[in-house]
C-alpha cells in the first residue's frame, strides 16, 4: 500500500469519527430534535382517507348544514386539514400527534389505544365519532360463516376493531380462528380487488367499503358488525393533551360544533326524503368520492354518535382487554404510562370533562 | 495481510461501538418510543430470534424471513434472467437500444410503490411481491449489463472480427465474457435494491408474512423496538446477501480477466 493510499485512508478514519463526535454533541444540544410547533389559533384536523364514519367534520365544516355559516364558524373555531386528504389508516395520524401535527383527529379505538399506550403518543379520547358501521363481505358461495373455514378472510389490521369482529364471530358460529387464513390489506379498496380475483372469500371493512362491494356485485353482506357486537366502539375524537392544556377553550368550542353536526346527520338520516338528506349526501358523496346509491346504503349501517356514556365506556374497556389479551398491547405498558390497571386507564384515557363542558355551556 | 484485515475488523468494531453509543445517548436524550434505545431492540430481537416467539398476527419470526427472502430471490431470478439479455442485447444492437431505451428510461424511476395496485390487480400472491422485488431488481441489472457491454474494448472486437470470428461467435467469445464483471455488479445492486424493496413489497396483503410485513404490523401498533428489529434483520440479511454476490462477483472478475 502507498503512502498517499495510507494517509488518505487515515484522513477518511479521522474525518469519520470526527463526524460522529459532532453527531453525538448535536443530539445533546437538542439542535436536531423536533420542535413542538407554536400553537395556532386555526385547530389542525386529522381525519382518514374516504372513512364515512368522519362525516361530522365535514357536515361541521358545511356552511349550507350549518345555515350560512358552518358549525365551526358559529363557534369560532377555525379549522384546517392537518393533512390533505385525510391519513391513510388511523396508527399513522396517531404518528402525527406525535410528530405535533395534528390537534384534534377523528380515528379508530384500535390505533388511539394502542399507540397512546405501546408509543407513548400523549392523546386522551373526548367523545365519540361514531359506533358500529364496519361488515363482513363475502363472495359468491359462502352461504355462512362456517363456509369460510380454509379460506382467506381481509382485515384491515390484525390490531383493528374489524379483527376483532371477525374473532367474534367466528368465537359464536364455533369456527376455530386458526382454520382460516387472515391476510391484513390496507388500503381498503384492495379488498374488492382482492375479492374480484378470488384470492380471498371475506373480509371485514368499514363503510364505504362495504356497500361499495355489495352494490358493485364484488360481494353480499353476511354480517353488520352490529349483529357481531352490538353497539362496539368504533370511531373516536382524539386530542393532543398538550394542545388541550394550551387552549382549553377551542377544545370545547370544537366538540360543541362535533356535537352539533353530529345531531345535524342524525336529523337528517332520520328523513331521507328532506333537503337535509340530499345535502348530507352530497356532503358525503364529495368526501368519499362514492355513488349516492353506496353512500346512502353505507349510512344505514353507521350509527353518528358523540356521547361518551357508560355504554361507551363499558364496550371501550371490553375492547382494551381484548387488545391486551391478544398482545397487540402489552400489561406492563400500562404502567409504563402510570395506569394502575384498565379501568384506570380506561377512566383517565376517556376524558369526558371538555364534553360535559360543551354540553353545559 | 492478515494484520490488515484486523485492523480492518477492529476500526469496523470500534465504529459499531461508537455508532450503538451514538444511538444510545440520542435514545436517552429524545426519550421517545418511536426511536427505542439499542437494547430494548436487541432484547425485541433475541426474543424474535432466540426464542422465536409467535406475533399477533399469528406468525412466527422464521416465517417472516423464509417468506422475504423467498420472495426476494423469486423476484431477483427473474429480473437476472430477463435483466441480463434484455441488457446484452440492449448493449450490443444499436437498433434494440433505439427501441428499448425509451421504455426503459421512462418506467426505470417510477418508484416500485406506484405498481402496487397494478401488482394486486394482476398477480396474486405470491407473485404481486414478487413482481414489486422484480421492479427494483430488474433496471439496475439492465443498465450496468449494457454499460458493461458499451465498454469492451473495441480491439478486442476487432481483433475477433479479423480473425474471422462470426457475429455469434463474437457475442459468445468476447461480449459475454468481457461484460461479465458488469453484468455481475449490476445483479448485485439489483439484488440489494429488491430487497431494499421487500418492506413496499408486503404491502399488498401477504398470507404467509414477511419481514416488511412484520415491519408494517408492529409500526401500525407502535411496537417501535420490533419495528427498529425488524429493520435490523433486514439490514443484515441484504449484507449477507450483498457480501456473498461481491464474493461471486470477485470470483467471476478474475475468471473474465483470465
Amino acid at each position: 500500500m502507498s503512502a498517499v493510499a495510507s494517509s488518505k485512508k487515515q484522513a477518511i478514519i479521522i474525518a469519520l469519527v470526527l463526524v460522529l463526535i459532532a453527531l453525538v454533541f448535536v443530539f445533546q444540544s437538542g439542535v436536531l430534535l423536533p420542535k413542538p410547533e407554536v400553537a395556532k389559533p386555526v385547530v389542525r384536523v386529522g381525519y382518514l382517507t374516504s372513512d364515512l364514519h368522519h362525516l361530522a367534520y365535514f357536515v361541521a365544516k358545511n356552511q349550507t348544514a350549518g345555515g350560512g355559516r358552518s358549525f365551526f364558524e358559529e363557534y369560532g373555531v377555525n379549522v384546517t386539514d392537518a393533512a390533505a386528504g385525510g391519513y391513510a389508516n388511523g396508527g399513522v395520524e396517531m404518528d402525527a400527534f406525535a410528530g405535533v401535527q395534528v390537534d384534534i383527529g377523528y380515528l379508530g379505538s384500535a390505533p388511539a389505544i394502542s399507540k397512546h399506550l405501546n408509543a407513548g403518543v400523549n392523546t386522551s379520547i373526548v367523545a365519540q365519532v361514531n359506533e358500529v358501521g364496519s361488515g363482513l363481505v363475502v363472495a359468491e358461495g359462502i352461504n355462512r360463516f362456517s363456509d369460510l373455514k380454509g379460506k382467506t378472510v381481509a382485515v384491515p389490521s390484525h390490531s383493528s376493531i374489524q379483527y376483532f369482529l371477525l374473532l367474534t364471530l367466528a368465537e359464536r358460529e364455533g369456527v376455530e380462528i386458526k382454520d382460516i387464513t387472515v391476510v391484513d390489506v390496507a388500503p381498503l379498496a384492495n379488498m374488492k380487488i382482492k375479492m374480484e380475483k378470488g384470492e380471498v372469500s371475506g373480509f371485514v371493512a368499514w363503510e364505504p367499503f362495504v356497500s361499495d362491494a355489495v352494490i358493485s356485485g364484488v360481494g353480499r353482506l353476511l354480517a353488520s358488525s352490529n349483529d357481531i357486537w352490538p353497539h362496539h366502539p368504533c370511531c373516536v375524537l382524539v386530542v393532543s393533551n398538550s394542545f388541550a392544556a394550551d387552549h382549553r377553550d377551542l377544545v370545547v368550542k370544537f366538540l360543541k360544533a362535533h356535537v352539533e353536526a353530529t345531531d345535524w346527520i342524525n336529523n337528517a338520516k332520520s328523513n331521507p326524503n328532506s333537503t337535509e338528506y340530499t345535502l348530507l349526501m352530497d356532503i358525503a358523496v364529495g368526501f368519499t368520492g362514492r355513488s349516492r346509491e353506496v353512500v346512502d346504503s353505507a349510512l344505514k349501517l353507521i350509527d353518528y354518535r358523540f356521547e361518551v356514556d357508560e355504554a361507551f365506556v363499558s364496550s371501550f374497556k371490553a375492547f382494551t382487554e381484548k387488545l391486551i389479551q391478544y398482545q397487540i398491547v402489552p400489561l406492563e405498558k400500562l404502567s409504563e404510562r402510570g395506569y394502575g390497571d384498565i379501568d384506570s386507564f380506561v377512566s383517565k384515557y376517556v376524558n369526558k370533562i371538555f364534553l360535559e363542558e360543551a354540553e353545559r355551556s | 495481510m492478515k494484520k490488515d484485515i484486523l485492523i480492518r475488523v477492529g476500526i469496523g468494531a470500534i465504529s459499531l461501538i461508537f455508532f450503538l453509543i451514538v444511538w444510545d445517548r440520542a435514545a436517552s436524550s429524545i426519550r421517545s418510543p418511536y426511536l427505542p434505545p439499542p437494547y430494548d431492540v436487541l432484547k425485541a430481537l433475541i426474543s424474535m430470534l432466540v426464542f422465536n416467539q409467535v406475533d399477533h398476527t399469528g406468525h412466527f419470526m422464521s416465517d417472516h424471513i423464509s417468506a422475504s427472502v423467498f420472495r426476494v430471490l423469486y423476484g431477483f431470478a427473474l429480473a437476472a434472467l430477463v435483466g441480463v439479455p434484455v441488457g446484452l442485447f440492449t448493449g450490443w444492437s444499436w437498433y434494440i437500444e433505439s427501441a428499448a431505451s425509451p421504455i426503459i428510461e421512462v418506467i426505470r424511476p417510477i418508484p416500485p410503490l406506484a405498481w402496487i395496485p397494478f401488482a394486486i390487480k394482476f398477480f396474486g400472491d405470491p407473485f404481486n411481491t414478487v413482481f414489486i422485488v422484480f421492479i427494483g431488481a430488474v433496471f439496475p441489472t439492465i443498465i450496468s449489463t449494457v454499460a458493461g457491454v458499451k465498454a469492451i474494448d473495441p480491439i478486442l472486437v476487432d481483433a475477433a472480427k479479423t480473425l474471422g470470428a462470426t457475429r455469434s461467435k463474437l457475442f459468445t467469445k468476447v461480449v459475454l465474457p468481457s461484460s461479465a464483471p458488469s453484468i455481475t455488479t449490476g445483479l448485485r445492486i439489483g439484488l440489494g435494491v429488491g430487497w431494499m424493496c421487500i418492506v413496499a413489497a408486503e404491502m399488498v396483503g401477504v398470507k404467509t408474512g414477511g419481514l416488511g410485513y412484520y415491519i408494517l404490523v408492529m409500526m401500525d401498533i407502535g411496537r417501535f423496538e420490533n419495528v427498529f428489529a425488524g429493520m435490523i434483520l433486514i439490514g443484515i440479511i441484504g449484507f449477507i446477501m450483498v457480501a456473498t454476490m461481491s464474493y461471486l462477483e470477485r470470483r467471476l472478475s478474475r475468471w473474465a480477466r483470465m
